[in-house]
């Protein structure tokens, strides 16, 4: 009878079914390197999984070291920092500029903080390094919006330069086109900042808690401000913690805005704007001036984190990549990222195991993600008991970036288009990727952030996105249909590298195509329905068009869109 | 694949609308249209009538002196108090001239945020965090369960959460068009050899084709993942309804947004003019307006009169426009800002952040011809009743989430499943 009892009792955990039910070898694989990469895995990787399961972690190191990975990297971060925010151009195409594309000075600007992260990521370098790398990822264009110097000609098309006014390294905190982004107005000085550094990097969001604002303070009285942040507990429970880290932003300019970047050029670069130097808002544009790295004084309190002073922000990148919460942090972000989950929904307890990995590698990003992805909470395909597996979701919908570049990896299509102009003449986008736009284009229709109105991505269908897949997806199989029939050689083609005429081409074609798509051959079933696509078309309007038509449906099939 | 069944439409709650047909309006359920001011206006300008006192620096102090058209004054409309200028802000003058009658002013709604992200995702949401629909959205997907959409967002700033499939952007430059009509609306393509855009659209025939297979596709990936009206349901569910929507839209959104050019921000005129076509039409049942300048006048506060005088002509225009067609009844038209500005201008000539709200409700069958809620001498917020709209030292404040619940009920919808245990504003009847 005892044996019987323990037996029930050893017996007891194993009774209870999965939390989960598991993706197949190769739906998993799918999943992975469509989150990781934003494409499924190549056909040879998807027979390497379904021969050898266990060979998906080592797909996984490599799908890491993927140049596409850096560009998720990029995206991830993107969002985290609403860093591109097009619906609100800062740097005009006027002036030494008049010559560029506003799209191009966009990018250029935006992206170079997301250049220095995918570096560090790519690179296997500590996380931390995104709080002290000392170069700013230029491209030429960047050069001649900065003044940058050191540019070699006949380098690469992105070079680490050093900035040249005296900033202090502190990776993306050293950053202009973040603090361009994150202005900070009025009496603000550098709190906003502050907060969003603290939200980021730490996931202590201060800027959400409750203001309550005591009935006799003026926050328009700098001086009545700066005491009562001290002394009225009210105000003191956030600014304790904000004030000292704000002190460390001093020196950047509090704005630099359009507006003000006409009026100095229009005056000659002699007009002061914001108590700054005429030649900080006339091209090249400079974000910080030495001469002000104490402007704090007299404002807020010294530079400290967590009361341990420093001297610059490169002391404060060191402080909070050894806060403990950094690691948590980041794998909260990194989890919620690729689970598509939003930051809350992400608590600390869950990621324990992760924040073990992350700092355990020397904070190797790649080693966090990779322990994410490979997780069984990631592999579900539905969700059993959702108290025992609380991160686990599910379908996962692709994202608007990640949809544009498998797009061009299958097709070679880009969206490119003339986005329009508005007001003066260097409000034009001449040349735009919808796909990546949110001014002019479909990123946040599609789902995306715009940085700046949508600041958290969608991640469900709306009639906008299926709409933008629709037209992207139309756009894709016309342009690759088009060039690959014109291409006599078959082996030079993109997708139609089957179609020789013949009947038979046509379903070895079918079969090609989906194995493209989705890695494997399609089944029986699958074959016939879109043979069946194929010929309702090509009975009424030929070939060519029957081609478009299946492209088009394919490049949108929920299997797609849907991993 | 089937068209929207009652109980994919039920699925995780994403998928409200049913099957989307057109009606006509006048008869159906209140609408909403929604015009935010974001950046924090500066009530003293209008709807806080005050002179410069030592404790708040109003719009008096922009006077000028050898012109004396430019003045600054108390008026009052029925029982209300406004402060106007005839010289700079004529139109909000005439505005309460006409519409007073049909207006109601909420003063003093606690935010509880002074950064614009937070103090936005409160007052269009009642939450806090980044993830609730605002209450258009809400009020979109419950009052248009029977139209083709429930909210229709031509802000940018719609905050759809999980509610994203019952939405639809315009796009911050018309961008729908180009959607909805790809053969009449294309964008131009650049001149340049290296690229190569094909320009393909399918053909009616075509499209009904693909549509067909993909719907069978769908049914395949259904099969494989279904998971019992969980996660995965609930997001094929979406995926089925924002066709069915997308349909829709293609159908009828194209002569709608005629008037708007691709390309180019509609300016608010326009797209109120294109947002009352569709309520009329019966597109949707919440329309979501942005004003355009960003209110956020931290130097230069005197940049407000402008602000108000533009804002004014076009939400004249628009109230206008909906009683003309007689749609003003059922039609709510809520005006807001995230947040004021502080009492005091700044060495800068502006004003900082303050944690506390105004709107502006006109129309919609709202108890006009009055101001509810209000401001101490220091534009702090004042404790409300929150059935009558009087202050009261005794009651409590009219926070985010009871303003928003106010409106959600006042609509019909009830708030309890959107903003739980909720005491919700009943003064605007």
């Amino acid at each position: 009878m005892m044996m019987m009892l323990v037996g029930c009792r050893d017996d007891g955990p194993n009774t209870l079914p999965p939390a989960v039910e598991p993706l197949s070898d190769v739906e998993r694989a799918v999943r992975i390197s469509v989150a990781l990469r934003g494409v499924p895995p190549d056909p040879a990787d998807v027979a390497v999984v379904r021969k050898h399961p266990e060979a998906l972690p080592a797909l996984v190191d490599a799908w890491l070291d993927d140049p596409l990975f850096g560009e998720t990297v990029k995206d991830m971060y993107a969002e985290i920092l609403d860093i591109r925010a097009d619906t609100r151009p800062i740097v005009p195409a006027a002036f030494s500029l008049a010559d560029v594309n506003e799209a191009a000075i966009f990018k250029s600007v935006d992206e170079a903080p997301l250049r220095l992260i995918e570096d560090v990521i790519m690179s296997d370098r500590p996380l931390q390094d995104l709080l002290s790398e000392e170069h700013v990822y230029a491209d030429e264009l960047l050069v001649r919006i900065y003044g940058l110097e050191g540019w070699d000609p006949n380098g690469p098309e992105v070079q680490p330069l050093k900035w040249i006014d005296g900033r202090p390294a502190a990776g993306v905190l050293s950053s202009s086109a973040l603090w361009m982004r994150h202005e900070s107005n009025g009496s603000n000085f550098n709190r906003g900042r502050a907060n969003l550094v603290s939200d980021v990097f730490l996931c202590d969001n201060i800027g959400n808690r409750d203001v309550l604002v005591p009935g006799d303070v003026d926050l328009s009285d700098d001086e009545q401000v700066a005491n009562e942040v001290v002394d009225n507990p009210a105000c003191g429970s956030c600014h304790v913690q904000l004030d000292p880290l704000s002190a460390y932003f001093s020196g950047f300019k509090k704005t630099q805005h359009r507006i003000g970047i006409f009026m100095a050029h229009n005056t000659g670069c002699e007009l002061e704007i914001e108590g700054r130097s005429p030649r900080d808002w006339c091209y090249p544009l400079e974000m910080y001036d030495v001469e002000h790295a104490e402007d704090w004084v007299g404002l807020l309190p010294e530079p400290a984190f967590l009361g341990e002073t420093g001297s610059g922000l490169g002391d404060l990148g060191r402080q909070i990549g050894e806060d403990p919460r950094f690691a948590v942090c980041a794998a909260r972000r990194f989890t919620s990222f690729l689970f598509q989950k939003e930051l809350e929904e992400v608590p600390s307890e869950l990621v324990e195991d992760y924040v073990d990995t992350l700092v355990s590698s020397g904070y190797d990003a790649k080693q966090l993600v990779k322990a994410i992805v490979l997780s069984d909470d990631f592999g579900a395909a539905r969700v059993i008991a959702p108290a025992r597996a609380p991160l686990a979701t599910g379908l996962l919908i692709i994202r608007p970036e990640a949809y544009a570049r498998w797009i061009a990896d299958l097709t070679g299509f880009t969206w490119w288009a003339f986005g329009g102009c508005e007001g003066d003449e260097s409000g034009c986008w001449p040349v735009v990727d919808l796909a990546r736009s949110s001014l002019y284009g479909f990123q946040s229709m599609a789902g995306g952030t715009d940085g700046f109105m949508v600041t958290s991505p969608t991640h469900t269908a709306t009639p906008t996105r299926v709409l933008v897949l629709n037209r992207l997806a139309a756009e894709g199989a016309g342009y690759v249909v088009e060039q690959d029939l014109a291409e006599a050689d078959l082996a030079a083609r993109r997708m139609l590298g089957e179609v020789d005429g013949t009947d038979a081409g046509v379903d070895r074609q079918i079969d090609a195509a989906w194995t493209r798509v989705f890695g494997e051959k399609p089944s029986r079933e699958d074959r016939e329905s879109l043979r069946g696509l194929y010929d309702i078309v090509a009975d009424r309007d030929g070939e060519t068009e029957a081609w478009k038509v299946v492209l088009t449906a394919l490049f949108q099939d929920p299997r797609v869109v849907f991993y | 694949m089937a068209r929207l069944t009652r109980r994919q439409l039920l699925i995780g709650g994403a998928a409200l609308a049913a099957t989307p047909s057109l009606s006509r309006a006048g008869t159906g359920p209140k609408k909403l249209m929604i015009i935010t001011a974001m950046g924090g206006w500066d009530p003293t300008f209008v709807f806080v009538p005050s002179l410069s006192n030592g404790e708040v620096d109003a719009p008096d102090i922009d006077e000028d002196p050898n012109n004396p058209e430019d003045r600054e004054a108390t008026r009052t409309y029925g029982d209300v108090e406004i402060n106007v200028n005839d010289y700079k802000r004529p139109s909000a003058s005439a505005f309460f001239e006409r519409y007073m009658s049909k207006s109601l002013i909420v003063n003093g709604i606690w935010t509880g945020a002074i950064a614009h992200t937070p103090a936005q995702i409160r007052i269009l949401t009642g939450m806090t965090g980044d993830t609730s629909p605002d209450f258009g959205v809400i009020a979109g997907s419950e009052l248009g369960r029977n139209l083709p959409l429930g909210t229709v967002d031509m802000s940018g700033r719609g905050r759809a959460g999980h509610l994203a499939s019952t939405m639809a952007k315009v796009g911050h430059r018309g961008q729908l068009l180009a959607l909805v009509d790809p053969m009449g609306s294309a964008f131009q393509t650049p001149d340049e050899s290296s690229f190569s855009p094909s320009g393909y659209v399918p053909s009616a025939a075509n499209d009904a084709a693909i549509r067909n297979y993909l719907r069978g596709r769908v049914d395949r990936v259904e099969s494989r993942f279904k998971d019992r009206l969980g996660h995965n349901e609930a997001m094929l569910a979406d995926w089925r309804s924002s066709w069915d929507r997308a349909e829709l839209l293609e159908g009828e959104a194209g002569d709608l947004l005629a008037t708007l050019e691709l390309g180019v921000t509609p300016t608010p005129l326009q797209a109120s003019l294109v947002g009352i076509d569709m309520l009329e039409r019966g597109l949707c049942s919440t329309i979501m307006i942005d004003t355009a300048p960003d209110w956020d006048t931290h130097a230069g506060n005197v940049q407000q009169h402008g602000y108000y005088e533009a804002m004014f002509i076009g939400l004249t225009a628009t109230v206008a426009e909906l009683d003309a067609r007689g749609m003003l009844d059922d039609t709510l038209v809520c005006v807001l800002s995230e947040m004021i500005r502080t009492p005091r201008i700044t060495t800068d000539g502006g004003k900082g952040h303050w944690p506390h709200a105004t709107a502006l409700l006109v129309g919609g069958g709202v108890s006009g011809g009055r101001v509810i809620g209000g401001y101490d001498s220091l534009l702090q917020s004042l404790p409300m009743d929150l059935n009558t709209g009087l202050v009261d030292p005794s009651a409590e404040l009219l926070t985010y989430d009871r303003f928003v619940g106010g409106i959600l009920e006042f609509l019909d919808v009830d708030p309890q499943p959107w903003l739980p245990g909720v005491s919700p504003l009943r003064a605007l009847r």
